[in-house]
């Protein structure tokens, strides 16, 4: 559905998109995770056609952005960062503006109008002018305006940025419903966020693309080490020092100590039981274990793993400069 | 094009900005009707204008200053950048847009002549010649206003462009009878003449239809809205 080839973004010096190559298929949701300033946004303007890539090419449904703007730009329905909407209009007039700008046929026109507006539940503000709405019919009027026309693919940047907590939860069952009939990108930085969401992800860092993939792939294809978290009654160090002695454990991280009972996450190899040892090797040296559960892959350790791989293939220079910081 | 056009003309009067243009234009159409026509008794309405375009210069960057920048500014241009319209097709819906506001008290200087008519004669053809080029006029200040203010994000900034621009304009104007009585101004005034966008009109003024008047128009403004169409589509895809 989406086909991008070896695509380049620079401004002057900067590198914002570094050859970045992906296809995502039809149907779905798929998510488009980085951090700030990883390249998202620019990918998804230079795939909606708001942008000219420095090199590469992107194929909307098998047509050329860039050869033929107009016939790819009718398969498409983007909402920007910032929802891109005329203050001093009325929803309903807003939305046969834009209706009328994708050329749909005067006979469809209401109609399409009507039912994107039943479906992102903005009829109740129809004719108010949008100025005087709320963020989050300002989203949602952003989001009505991309389904205008029918495309078949709908690109979501950042859409629930700013929202209040059940506004989120609003736009978010909306993005499944659409994930439903169209194909659906939503970018993002929030992870859980994207897990909810996507069925698969695909992870930019500095304009490059580090994985793409299903979540669950990605797990496995991450899961050489398995994790352990645990609660032990003890001191920090004497806890540390028994557990060095547990045969198979790869990693040990304190990630929270209070009123004398220490938080772990212990890793280790996959396809080792290591419970046993650890409860035995506590128990000798007389730290109760309080809790202990198997925990799986997050997306957010996927993220973080990834991320720091990418960190470490980068130059020598920016790595020493980092570590300079870090003494400070 | 025309959902445009009908966007940006509706917004003119979603705030004072088209009500003002139009009421201050037709304000001093009348006052400058009453001081010639009216009590100096001349059948032609070319000194009206002529009185006029000085007056309603400072007044079109009111139209064109914020045309592109207030898209930029709230975001909507990326609505517009990635809708299937062209960039020739969005910068002249504006552009059209900002001629049909113009055109209103245009008109209103248009039904003057026949109005005369019941008062004595009136040589329909000067008069209607006058109205034309002025409104050519209108639609070549309009295009290089437009694409000063595409230059730029800032409104503040634009406005400012725009009226360095009109000031420009005015002041070569006046300068120039100045410029044509200093040793070797011929010359000079010969190449200023060039920019000199009030100047063209003066043999309307005498009666005489000057048909070089309405091509320098005609050219001024299309070169212009090429202009803004290339400046809006090269930021777009900076």
């Amino acid at each position: 559905m989406i086909k991008v080839q070896n695509l380049v973004k620079k401004y002057g010096d900067k590198v914002a998109v570094d050859n970045l190559s992906f296809t995502i298929s039809k149907g779905g949701v798929h998510g488009f995770l980085g951090p700030n300033g990883a390249g998202k946004s620019t990918t998804m303007n230079i795939i909606t056609g708001c942008l000219r890539a420095s090199a590469g090419s992107v194929l909307i449904d098998g047509v050329d952005i860039s050869e033929n703007p107009l016939e790819a730009k009718k398969k498409i329905g983007y909402l920007p960062e910032i929802p891109p909407l005329y203050d001093n209009m009325t929803t309903h007039e807003y939305l046969v503006f834009v209706a009328q700008a994708k050329n749909v046929p005067y006979d469809k026109l209401y109609r399409n109008v009507n039912s994107v507006m039943e479906l992102t539940d903005i009829e109740n503000v129809s004719g108010r002018l949008i100025k005087n709405l709320s963020k989050g019919y300002k989203q949602r009027i952003g989001i009505a305006q991309t389904m205008l026309g029918n495309p078949d693919i709908i690109l979501l940047d950042e859409p629930t940025v700013g929202l209040d907590p059940k506004q989120i939860i609003e736009i978010r069952k909306l993005i499944k419903k659409l994930g439903r009939v169209k194909t659906v990108v939503v970018s993002s930085h929030i992870l859980s966020e994207i897990e909810e969401l996507c069925d698969d992800v695909l992870i930019i860092s500095h304009g490059k693309m580090i994985a793409h993939d299903s979540i669950e792939n990605l797990e496995q294809k991450l899961g050489k080490t398995q994790a352990l978290s645990i609660s032990v009654r003890g001191q920090k160090e004497s806890v540390f020092r028994t557990l060095e002695q547990v045969r198979g454990l790869t990693d040990c991280t304190v990630t929270g100590s209070k009123d004398g009972v220490v938080s772990l996450k212990l890793e280790h190899k996959s396809g080792v039981d290591i419970r046993d040892a650890v409860f035995s090797a506590l128990a000798d040296a007389g730290c109760p274990i309080l809790s202990m559960e198997n925990s799986s892959l997050t997306l957010e350790d996927i993220y973080l793993k990834l991320t720091d791989t990418e960190e470490t293939t980068e130059s020598p220079t920016n790595k020493k400069k980092r570590k300079g910081g870090k003494k400070k | 094009m025309s959902v445009i056009f009908k966007r940006e003309f509706k917004s003119y009067f979603q705030n004072v900005t088209g009500f003002v243009f139009i009421a201050v234009l037709i304000l001093f159409s009348g006052a400058f009707i009453t001081l010639y026509n009216f009590k100096s008794l001349y059948s032609s309405i070319s000194y009206t204008i002529d009185a006029l375009m000085i007056c309603c210069a400072p007044l079109i960057p009111m139209l064109t200053m914020n045309v592109i920048a207030k898209d930029r500014r709230s975001g909507a241009c990326q609505l517009l950048y990635s809708l299937p319209l062209r960039s020739s097709s969005i910068v002249l819906g504006k552009y059209f847009a900002m001629l049909a506001i113009f055109a209103i008290p245009t008109a209103f200087l248009a039904i003057m002549p026949l109005i005369f008519n019941f008062m004595g004669d009136v040589n329909y053809l000067v008069s209607y010649s006058s109205i034309l080029c002025f409104f050519l006029f209108g639609a070549a200040l309009i295009a290089i206003c437009m694409f000063m203010s595409s230059l730029s994000d800032n409104i503040i900034l634009c406005a400012v462009f725009n009226y360095i621009t009109v000031i420009f304009f005015i002041a070569l104007y006046m300068a120039m009878p100045l410029i044509s009585s200093l040793p070797a101004g011929e010359t000079v005034s010969k190449i200023l003449s060039v920019f000199s966008i009030f100047g063209k009109f003066e043999p309307f003024v005498y009666g005489i239809f000057d048909i070089r008047a309405i091509i320098y128009y005609l050219s001024v403004g299309a070169l212009f809205v090429f202009l803004s169409v290339r400046s809006f589509e090269r930021r777009r895809l900076a």
